[in-house]
Formats: C-alpha cells, structure tokens, sequence
C-alpha cells in the first residue's frame, strides 16, 4: 500500500538535521519559503519501500518556546502543521541538553521518533549509550544513527513508516501534586469552555499557560471565549509562585530536567576521561583574549588570497572560452549574409561579452562561499561572535550580529535574512542597516579590475584593506545608530559554543552550490536583461556610433555625470556603471565593457586610461558604499515589513559612499598624490 | 556574588536569576536554571563569560551574568 507522508526534522542547532537531510532525499530537495514568512523552508522527497515521504528541514530550536523568527517557524510546523512523523536528531554526545527539547515535543503530543546522531563520537569519548531504557522511559522509538555515513538510516525509516496516527501517550513527567492539579483544573477549563483547533492537546495548552509562554497565550486569545481562561491561569500561576516561591517554569524547567537525569543515570554510562580536548586547545588560541581578534582578521586575508589564488586559472579558462565564442559567433554572424550587422552587435557586444564579464566570477564567487560555508560547518563562526562581542558592544549589538556581518562577504541577501536569528527586533533592523557595507562577493569584480589595473602586485592584501575598511564604516553607522535612532539598552546575549567539527563535504558542496547557482541564475535573467537594455540604449537614436557619448545612454550618464565630479571621475562612463549597479552590483564591469569599446588591449588596459590610481581609489570606495543592490532594498523591505528603512538605508549609503569617495579624491590631491 | 565575579575554572551552583520570564527560559533551555551547577569555563571579566553545563558550553553576555546569583 502506498503512504504519502510528513517527516520533519527537529532538533536543536548543529546536531546533524541538515546533513541528515542531505543524506536521505540527495539531490530531491528545494529551497522555497515558509508561507508568509521569509525563513527558507528546506523540503525534500524520498521514496521508501513504496513509500513517498516528504522531508522537511527545520531551524534548530532548543525548545518550544520560540525566541528568534527561526524558532518560531520550527515550532509552528510541529505544532499546527502536525508532520505525520518528527524525527528528533540528538546529539549523542550532549545528550541531557538535547533531550529537554525531546521531553517537550512528547508532551505536545507529536509522534516522536528520537534519532541519536553521532554515536561514534559519543563511542570515542567513552559515552555508552542503552537505546532501549531510553525508549522505554521516553515512550518513543530511539534509533541509533551516524548522519554523516548514512547509518542506521534505513532503520529509522521503517520505524518512521511504523509509526501511524497519533495515540494518546500516558504523561511523560509529573510535575508533583499542587501543579498537577492546577493543570487538571485548567485543563477542564479548556476543555469546557474553548474550541482548540484539532491538534491542541488541552492538557498541553494548560501547562503552557502557566509556564507564561507567550506565543500560546496569543494564539488562546484569538479564539472566542477564551478570555476567562487566560485570568484564570494568571491566577494560577500567581497562587503557584506564592506557594513555591518561585515561578512556575522554574520548577516545569527542574522537573523536566530531573526526570532526564533520572534517565541519564539508567541508560548512559559516562567514563571520565581526560576534559581537556582538540577543542578547548584550538579555543585557547582562535579565542585569546589578545590574539582572537587578529586571528580572525588573519584567517579572512588567508580567506581573499584563497580565492584569489585558487580562482585564478579558472578565470583565465572562462576568459579564454568567452573570447572564442565571442570570435567565432562575430565571424558566423559577418558570414551570414541575411543577418542585418545589429544582430551581430548585439550578440557579441550585448550579450556574449556583457554575460561573460559576470560570469567569469563565479570561481571566486563559489570559493568565497564555501570558505564561509566551511566557517559555519565548522563552529568557528561562533567564536567570531564571541571575540567580536566587545567591539559590537560599542554599536549597541552583540556578537551574534557579527554572524550574518560575515555572510554579507558573500551576497547581502543571505546575509539580510541571517539576522533572524536575532532574537530582539531593534536588533535585527541594526543589523540590516549596517550590513549593506559589508562587502558582497559582487562588488569584487569591480576590485578586481581596478586593483588589477593599478596595483597588481598586492592584489590580495589592498582587497583584504576595501572588505577592512567596509567593516569600518558599519561599525561607525552603527554606533551613530545608537545614539541617535536606536537607543536603550542591548538584548541579551545567550548563545551556544558548539563543539569544533569537520565540516560534512557534501553539505558544504550542496549549501555552496546552491549559492553560486543562484549567482548564475541572476547572471541569466536580470544581468542578462540589464545588458539587452544597456545595449538598445548605447545603440540608440537609430544611426548613432555605437555606446558613445550621443547615445541615449551616454546622455544619460552626461547627466548625472556632474555629481561624480568632485569624487574624480566625472565621466559619463562610470556615472552610466554606477546607475546600473544598483540593478546588481555584478553589471558594473560588463558595463564598462560594453561602453569603453574593448578590442584586444582588454578592460584593465581601458581603465588605465580612463582613471588615474587616485580617481580608480575613489571609485572603489564609491563602489564599496554605495546603495545596494535592488535585491537587498527587497530584501530589508521584505524583512521589516515597511519602506521606511530600505529607503533609509538607500539615502545613507549614497550620502556616505558620496562623502567618502570625495575626501579619498580631493584628500589626495592636498597630499599631491596624482 | 553574580556569576560576572566568578573565576575561570570554578563550578558555582545558580541560586537565583533575576531577570524576566523570557530571558529566564532561554537560559533554561540551555540547562541554565535555578539549582543547577555550571562551570566557568571563561571569564576575563569584561565581555562575555563562558560557563559550562549539561557537556556543552554556553555563551552569556556581560549584561546577563550579572542577573544570574551564583555560590
Ligand atoms: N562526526 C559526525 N559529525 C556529524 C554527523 N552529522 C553531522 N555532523 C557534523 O555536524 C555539523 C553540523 O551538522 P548540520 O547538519 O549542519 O547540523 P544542523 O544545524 O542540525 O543542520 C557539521 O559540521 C556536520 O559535518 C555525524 O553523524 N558524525
Ligand atoms: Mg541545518
């Protein structure tokens, strides 16, 4: 018989979901999102004995009481889209931790099977591990799996499909007699007065209640009738203080974590071994209380030599393939007689070479986010927050707001929808602000080029100093911030230290190659798009030579020309480059090849003569600053839910790469540079 | 004394947190919670502290350590 089923994947971070994932539906999986949320919803599918069973990824959560937009997406999904099946992975070697959130999805009701991942490791650190006393106290199927080797998959699989419709469990803890009477009463009260949507389990909702979760109270609220409901556990929870002398989810949080310590001393034998590993010896260095901050600066340069380095014959090859098919399409096109010369132009101008100047980044591009995938994999990223978190202080944030800082070296996008994993909202828009100065893998062609042009020898180490000073303008934003837009006090800052691990190859090649994909994508739709208007404008009015300043283009760029002036490049070309920059970063320097007419000499050459080394300065910062790309405005207009700050941050960033561009030009002057 | 004057190296027992239910609760998820003993795995005393509970190690925030009464 054929069953079409709902898995999820639940757990707290870093404990092998996603590699789990990636293990069981492989290359079936789509990235969409989260109905009316902007969290990426990760869904696979898989067959299985005849079986299809749809696999659904979710963000780590620690329990079920949801902080961050994340969190909130996680518990959501298991509790009102009821999966025919959660698969709760844990990690075998912080077991106690991992199976609070367990004891909790149990008591909501859910069909729980309990996954515990990692077990060689837990092997190696001398943890045994009875599977079976777990189940039988837990009440639940526990399955013994190795994610990154696809063990003990297929078993878990069939206790998955085992597994049908929801049965009543018997409770799991009880929370001593004074609380359980409150929860009976109220739960009648529920029972007698509201109408729970079908999966609530009353008793649940009860307990929840008096644990003052607020996303539950919210959700009760809405329901008719509930109003007597809500004051009756208020006062409950205020009698039961009084009588304990401490809040309600003080003592569901003791007993919960006394009845997985009872279970703890049945089922897991621990040896003691020696404390101080692999680990902690890599803390003592990458998190010295000196040395963590240039380790982190020093680890970054080695990062932008890698992908220089490493990029580099792979872009000559793309070069190379561009150049002949540039050639030998130009030649098919002369030779076919029929073809008015336009369609050549357009061809070969427009579209081979306009795409083949983006293109030609993306071995850079897939390295920059890989080496920040591998960071992420790893736990460094982490220790980047810790060290950080001083410095953030001084912009009003905290070190987790340097996490999604990082993953703007890659796209502002990804970076944009990272901060939901902050918990406070002030948080977050502080965060997006300042985050569009955070260099993105699409303005390093324009570094490329320029830096290649003038200073080629320390290509490396001035590109390292652009991301530097980037990093420089968003903490100095970010600090006016404070004091003016966002003041008060910072959120708190509570976060786990995971455990170094080695980054699974798969899961960095498929999270790379998702990423890099995308940036193709883009180079065929909009880039290619941008480069089709680019053209008919440089070619237009009708008869006009070719992307020169009579073109609609180049009056255009004529006209917005001026205000560049005093930045030092006050030509129609680089205006026309900026303008459409804003559609995406990428299309700067296929403009400037579409404009400056490239024969053999090639881009670099053009710009040496088009830009002293001071006016080519200017404009990297210019390039550096400036509005995002129309994806980010998006992106922050999607995320805060209103125009006020994409606008804002359109007007700042223009302001502030305006400025700077300006003292780096007239600044060198005074000093005589030329 | 607040867990923010704890040593490094030192297991102290959580006596009280003195903050509101969220933050509570956070810290709860986490294995941090009234009548639990951690370890200070770090503290420089500025910046964050480090403490280590339940094999796995948490990252606390200047701020909020000094709301977590420790002995
Ligand atoms: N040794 C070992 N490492 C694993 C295993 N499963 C996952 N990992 C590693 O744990 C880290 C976190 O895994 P990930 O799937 O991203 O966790 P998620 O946050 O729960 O999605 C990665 O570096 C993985 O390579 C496993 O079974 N054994
Ligand atoms: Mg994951």
């Amino acid at each position: 018989m054929d069953k079409k089923l709902t898995m999820a994947l639940a757990g707290n971070p870093n404990v092998g979901k996603s590699t789990l994932f990636n293990a069981l539906t492989g290359s079936r999986q789509h990235v969409g999102n989260w109905p009316g949320k902007t969290v990426e919803k990760k869904e696979g599918t898989l067959k299985y004995k005849g079986h299809k069973i749809n696999v659904v990824d979710l963000p780590g959560t620690y329990s079920l009481t949801a902080y961050s937009i994340e969190e909130l997406v996680a518990r959501d999904f298991v509790v009102d889209k009821c999966p025919d099946v959660v698969v709760h992975i844990v990690d075998a070697t912080n077991l106690e931790r991992n199976l609070y959130l367990a004891v909790q999805l149990i008591e909501m009701g859910a069909n729980v099977i309990v996954a515990l991942n990692m077990v060689e490791l837990a092997k190696k650190a001398k943890i045994t591990i009875d599977e079976k006393k777990i189940a039988h106290f837990l009440g639940v199927p526990v399955v013994k799996i190795e994610a990154n080797k696809k063990t003990g998959t297929g078993k878990l699989l069939d206790k998955a499909l085992s597994l049908t419709g929801r049965k009543k469990k018997k409770s799991l803890i009880t929370y001593g007699t004074e609380l359980e009477e409150h929860i009976a009463k109220l739960e009648e009260l529920i029972k007698k007065t509201i109408k729970l949507p079908e999966n609530y389990d009353p008793k649940w909702i009860a307990l929840k209640l008096l644990e003052n979760d607020n996303e539950i109270i919210n959700k009760i609220n809405a329901i008719e009738n509930s109003k007597i409901i809500i004051e009756e556990a208020a006062k409950n929870r205020k009698h039961l203080h009084d009588v304990f002398g401490e809040d309600v989810d003080t003592s569901v949080a003791d007993a919960r974590y006394g009845f997985i310590g009872g279970l703890m001393k049945e089922a897991v034998v621990k040896k003691e071994v020696n404390r101080l590993s692999a680990s902690e010896n890599i803390d003592r260095v990458v998190m010295h209380r000196a040395l963590g901050i240039p380790i982190f600066f020093a680890l970054m340069w080695v990062m932008f030599n890698v992908t220089f380095a490493f990029g580099a014959p792979f872009m000559d090859l793309i070069d190379v393939g561009f150049g002949q098919l540039a050639e030998s399409t130009g030649t098919f096109i002369e030779n076919a007689t029929l073809l008015p010369a336009w369609v050549g132009s357009l061809v070969v101008d427009g579209i081979i070479n306009g795409i083949g100047s983006v293109l030609i980044f993306v071995p850079n591009i897939f390295l920059l986010f890989m080496m920040i995938a591998i960071m992420e994999a790893s736990g460094y990223m982490a220790r980047a927050a810790f060290i950080m978190d001083k410095v953030m202080h001084r912009v009003g944030l905290h070190g987790k707001s340097f996490i999604p800082m990082i993953i703007g070296f890659g796209c502002n996008v990804p970076a944009i929808m990272a901060t939901r994993n902050l918990e406070s909202e002030k948080d977050r828009i502080l965060t997006m602000l300042i985050n569009p100065f955070m260099s993105c893998s699409a303005r390093l062609p324009v570094y490329v080029l320029f830096v290649g042009a003038f200073f080629s020898a320390y290509q490396g180490t001035i590109i390292f100093l652009i991301y530097l000073f980037g990093i420089f303008v968003a903490l100095l934003s970010g600090m006016l911030f404070k004091k003016t837009l966002f003041r008060g006090l910072s959120s708190p800052l509570v976060m786990e230290l995971p455990p170094y691990r080695w980054p699974a190859v798969k899961g960095i090649l498929i999270h790379t190659c998702e990423r890099s994909w995308l940036f193709v994508k883009k180079a065929g739709t909009i880039i290619f798009a941008i480069v089709i208007v680019i053209w008919v404008l440089a070619s237009m009015p009708w008869g006009v030579e070719y992307a020169s300043e009579e073109s609609v283009i180049g009056q255009m760029g004529g006209f917005i020309a001026p205000v560049f002036g005093p930045c030092g490049f006050g030509e129609w070309q680089p205006a026309v480059a900026l303008m459409f920059g804003f559609a995406a970063k990428e299309v700067v320097v296929g403009t400037f090849g579409t404009l400056y007419d490239v024969e053999d000499e090639g881009l670099g050459a053009l710009i040496h003569s088009h830009f002293t080394p001071l006016s080519a300065a200017a404009f990297v910062v210019m390039v550096l600053l400036y509005v995002p790309c129309m994806a980010v405005v998006a992106a922050i207009r999607r995320e805060t839910n209103s125009w006020k700050w994409p606008l804002f941050v359109v007007v700042y960033t223009s302001v502030v790469a305006w400025v700077c561009a300006v003292v780096v030009y007239q600044g060198g002057l005074l000093l005589g540079v030329a | 004394m607040s867990l923010a004057m704890a040593e490094c190296g030192k297991k102290v027992l959580i006596k009280e947190i003195a903050s509101g239910v969220c933050l509570r609760k956070r810290l709860s998820d986490l294995g941090i919670y009234e009548g639990v003993k951690v370890e200070v795995v770090r503290n420089d005393f500025s910046g964050p502290v480090i403490v280590s509970v339940l094999d796995s190690k948490v990252i606390l925030g200047r701020g909020e350590v000094h709301k977590i009464m420790v002995e």
